[in-house]
């Protein structure tokens, strides 16, 4: 045996020995952690159980947002019979199913992976659930179980103020990551979509159940590691009042249009109406693209939230605002007046830019401007006004910028300026500038005046509490499961450097506009003092003769506004009522508007209808009752 | 005279039990730690607990008997040894018991796995016909020890057990290599392996190519394939330095673990004990192997240079074997940790390896 033979066996020795001692030196000291981590994945794993989310209720606790209880037919995935339109027919036998339905079950299957559990029919009957039962061996993939599901008992009286809640999509679960609260959500699970239901999202949602065990690598249970019980959301009381809301809702009838009313005390919301709506019960397990569709292409754009996410000319309605303006700027006296041919042109110019009223009312002073709405007085005062002051006072009113009311997606409108012009026409080189015209339409209103109903009433009651101007807001306080106040809101108040005089002098014009105005048309029996101002918005031009043919749809009718707050002394409630294409604003808006204050202030008999409403009793924890939606998830 | 008797008697009994001291600490320590670990991973099986007790002690009166042989005696039996090893051999193949997909045992009694007795039967044969020829071994003489290698090999692949197959091929490769099996041979049967690769790889059994696709990529498939290896690894990372604790690996008792008391036993240790568990076992292995090799250097016999430096490459290769596959960095091939799996024949046939080893250490003392 030769040494280099030797010295082989030596060296095979020595790396054998070097490998393994390196190996497992890298895995047990270099790699610990990572190894450690898999080992407790391998023997822990968790079962989530779903909260309870919190119930949305108007000042009364009338249940607005709730969960109810639903029996579902359901079957997984992966056990759906070749023939899925065979187990619909032979499922008529027993239960009632639509179009919808069927339609439905096709969207859930094609999103859906093997061990999902898919709905065949929801909300089933209690004797579509006997049959069901007593004929479940025809169908053994079937299972019929409780869950709980969102329910909007008033479908589309609140379809953009409450919003709706919806299946968790990627881009949500995208977000969710990013702001690292996906520990808070089930595979499956639902998050607030639009409005109240989204704003309040992390209010409402409450807390994962949590369950550790220990098991086997056979996944037998050995131990319980800990188990943190769910813990339902909070439920939201909002300034809302029912009643209120319904009757705006009925006013309007079959018109487009948005309502909203506020209590200028509190800056509490106490009707949000946009109409027309759809019936937010339908996007909770989502819809298919056809009816998305035509949601979506309906004329009419029920899912166009008119009240605090479109812009309009605000009209006439502006009028009390430029007034407030011109006595803070010293343009106008409380006793000015002029001289009114039926038109203003401005000097050195042949156009004449016309009032409403055609024929002149010769010498007119200030409040009987505003009480009949004279368009010549109010198209001088704009061209008499310096813009970047008028600016300066409108934009305390929130005119062109955002109430900061709890919903999300808030438009800001438009308060036109120099600068905005600038920014905004960035090819047209004349329309860049500021110019007299614009000052003179201005003056009115139109141009290129553009707020949201909400920013209107929001203004306007800031005119009633003579400046003092309170955040609208719809959460009055957040109450937990079992009813006991968690937080209650604190209104947000700021007070305009506007002297009182100039408040009381334009609110007295607006009562005016009731007693002898434009709007004498409502005052019929009036038992309390109620200021207001009509408004009249032109959607085209109609200064361009021209035109007017192709411009004569329904569609372009003017808009009707009209803004009021009551009683005058010390009022409690201040709306803005647009009526989208309503004409006049005498003859649509107001008399919805005198038709809520009616009921607001002096109560009615549906105050009694009060009684017939589920209304939200405080549940005490007991966790037999607690239906719960499990979603077993094992950690990896 | 009654008192030479009796010295004689005391003579003999203390030469029987003059022994390399470094050597027998080594293995009694390693069947200390055996005990010690199967209890933790046998759960509470006392009767398969107990087996593995009687096998270590069968496998200690088998090393004292071994001991006492001379080489001489060796020798005598090296052809019958091998004769009989294929003999069983076949029978496995013809009324063999089946377990686990091969047929690998037979029923004498007691269950015998013959592949094992091969481990010692083939190296002795190859020693035996080397040291016969004295004269400039030609390749003939290197062609008749292929040929018998290759007889039990293919014996024991056709099993199939490719694992067992591969160790005793190398057992008796080894004696080649000692003797002189020139280097230009070996670079051929490299070179053939390397190219032959496709071929074998055709004739695997689908679950030895899966094992070795795993092996490439474990994560590939954590359910399937890859699960024995990454549950191994999982084991021995989260053991860390000082280990979870004896009984308290949660990989061994909670089921992870696949073959926990023989294969994967590594993966308890370094579980419970940690990196020092794995150390310790790892130096007491390389003290084991220096002082072998150190007792081959001594020894003149040519015979015994060729048995003792195949029983301490085999070794070598069992412990490389066996701890890189449950680490993840060899396929899963049968092979168990000496002296720390279960016992079974594996450990009496290793006890008689190193019974052989001892047997030379006392002839060089005299």
């Amino acid at each position: 045996m030769t040494k280099s033979r030797i010295i082989s066996i030596y060296v095979f020795v020595v790396i054998t020995f070097i490998i393994l001692f390196a190996r497992y030196f890298y895995l047990q000291l270099i790699d610990y952690q990572l190894w450690l981590k898999q080992s407790i994945n391998n023997y822990s794993s968790t079962i989530l159980t779903k909260s309870n989310r919190g119930a949305i209720l108007d000042r009364n606790n009338v249940i607005l947002a709730t969960n109810k209880i639903s029996y579902v037919a359901a079957v997984l995935k992966k056990d759906i019979p070749q023939n899925a339109n065979d187990v619909f027919e032979s499922l008529a036998k027993y239960i009632n199913y639509t179009d919808l339905d069927i339609k439905k079950f096709n969207l859930q299957r094609k999103s859906s992976k093997k061990y999902d559990w898919i709905i065949l029919k929801d909300d089933l009957s209690d004797k579509e659930i006997a049959m069901l039962t007593s004929h479940l061996f025809e169908f053994p993939y079937l299972q019929i179980s409780a869950r709980t599901k969102r329910y909007y008992p008033f479908k589309d009286i609140y379809s953009h103020s409450i919003g709706y809640i919806g299946r968790l999509s990627q881009i949500d679960q995208n977000k969710l990551q990013e702001k690292a609260l996906s520990d808070f959500y089930l595979n499956k699970d639902y998050i607030g979509k639009s409005g109240l239901e989204q704003y309040y999202e992390s209010t409402l949602r409450g807390q994962l159940g949590r369950k550790t065990i220990k098991t086997d690598a056979n996944g037998n249970e050995l131990a319980l590691i800990n188990n943190n019980k769910p813990q339902d959301g909070d439920s939201i009381v909002l300034t809302i009042d029912n009643n209120l809301q319904k009757i705006a809702w009925e006013a309007l009838g079959n018109r487009k249009g948005a309502i909203v009313a506020l209590d200028p005390r509190d800056g509490g919301i106490l009707a949000f109406v946009s109409k027309p709506g759809f019936d937010p019960n339908w996007f909770i397990d989502g819809i298919g693209i056809d009816d998305w569709n035509e949601l979506f292409n309906d004329p009419q754009k029920p899912l166009v939230n008119r009240a605090s996410q479109s812009t309009f000319p605000p009209g006439s309605t502006f009028k009390p605002f430029m007034a407030i303006a011109a006595l803070v700027l010293g343009i106008r006296a409380p006793n000015s007046t002029i001289i009114d041919p039926g038109y203003f042109t401005i000097p050195g110019s042949n156009h004449r830019f016309r009032d409403s009223y055609p024929y002149g009312r010769g010498l007119i002073d200030f409040t009987r401007a505003i009480a009949v709405s004279s368009d010549t007085f109010f198209y001088k005062l704009g061209y008499d006004m310096n813009i970047d002051n008028a600016d300066y006072i409108l934009n305390m009113f929130n005119f062109g910028k955002q109430t900061g009311i709890d919903l999300p997606n808030e438009k800001s409108g438009v308060l036109p300026s120099r600068k905005w012009k600038k920014d905004h026409f960035k090819n047209d080189k004349y329309q860049q500038k500021w110019h007299a015209v614009d000052s003179v339409t201005f003056g009115i209103g139109q141009g290129l005046n553009n707020y949201t109903p909400l920013q209107m009433a929001y203004a306007t009651s800031i005119i009633a509490n003579n400046g003092r101007a309170i955040t609208p807001h719809f959460l009055d306080k957040i109450i937990d499961s079992r009813g006991y106040v968690v937080e209650s809101y604190l209104p947000k108040i700021t007070q305009l450097p506007i002297p009182e005089s100039d408040f009381v002098f334009v609110k007295k014009a607006m009562q005016k506009v009731i007693t002898e105005g434009t709007g004498v048309s409502i005052s019929q029996g009036l038992k309390y003092t109620l200021a207001g101002k009509t408004g009249t918005a032109q959607v085209v031009s109609m200064n361009r003769n021209n035109r007017k043919a192709k411009f004569s749809g329904a569609n372009y009718r003017d808009h009707s506004w009209f803004i009021a707050f009551a009683p005058v002394e010390s009022p409690v409630i201040a709306v803005a009522v647009f009526v989208e294409n309503g004409g006049m604003g005498a003859a649509a808006a107001a008399p919805i508007a005198r038709k809520m204050i009616d009921f607001y202030i002096l109560g009615s008999k549906l105050a009694e209808e009060n009684q017939q409403y589920e209304k939200f009793t405080p549940q005490y924890q007991n966790d037999e009752s607690n239906i719960v939606e499990n979603d077993e998830e094992k950690n990896q | 005279m009654m008192k030479k008797k009796i010295n004689k008697q005391i003579k003999l009994i203390r030469n029987f039990f003059a022994i390399d001291k470094t050597i027998i600490i080594c293995l009694i320590t390693l069947c200390a730690i055996n005990i010690v670990v199967q209890l933790s991973a046998n759960d509470d099986l006392i009767r398969r607990l107990m087996s593995d007790i009687i096998y270590i002690s069968v496998g200690i009166i088998v090393l004292f008997i071994f001991a006492n042989l001379t080489t001489g005696q060796i020798k005598h039996v090296a052809i019958p040894f091998y004769v009989v090893s294929l003999i069983f051999l076949v029978l496995v193949l013809i009324i063999g018991v089946r377990l686990h997909g091969a047929q690998r045992w037979l029923n004498l009694g007691i269950r015998l796995q013959p592949s094992e007795l091969c481990k010692l039967s083939v190296p002795i044969i190859l020693a035996y016909y080397f040291s016969e020829i004295k004269k400039k071994y030609t390749w003939y003489n290197y062609f008749i020890g292929f040929i018998l290698i290759l007889i039990p090999f293919a014996l024991i692949v056709k099993q199939p057990d490719l694992g067992t197959g591969i160790l005793v091929f190398f057992s008796g490769f080894v004696v080649l290599f000692l003797a002189e099996l020139p280097w230009k041979f070996i670079i051929i049967a490299l070179v053939g392996f390397i190219l032959s690769t496709p071929i074998v790889w055709s004739h695997l059994h689908e679950y030895q190519q899966h094992r070795i696709l795993t092996l490439l990529n474990p994560q590939s498939d954590p359910l399937g394939k890859g699960y024995h290896i990454i549950q191994g690894m999982i084991a021995i990372g989260s053991g860390g330095f000082w280990g979870k604790g004896y009984m308290h690996g949660t990989q061994a008792h909670l089921n992870f673990i696949p073959e926990k008391h023989t294969d994967f036993v590594i993966a308890i240790l370094a579980e419970e004990w940690g990196y020092i568990g794995v150390v310790t076992v790892l130096t007491i292995y390389l003290i084991l192997i220096l002082r072998s090799l150190h007792i081959m250097r001594l020894t003149t016999d040519l015979f015994s240079r060729l048995i003792a430096g195949s029983i301490i490459l085999s070794f070598t290769m069992y412990i490389l074997i066996n701890m890189g596959m449950v680490s993840g960095i060899f396929p899963v091939v049968g092979v168990p940790l000496p002296f720390i799996s279960y016992g079974g024949t594996a450990t009496v046939v290793l006890m008689c390896g190193f019974g052989i080893l001892l047997s030379i250490a006392k002839q060089n003392k005299y």
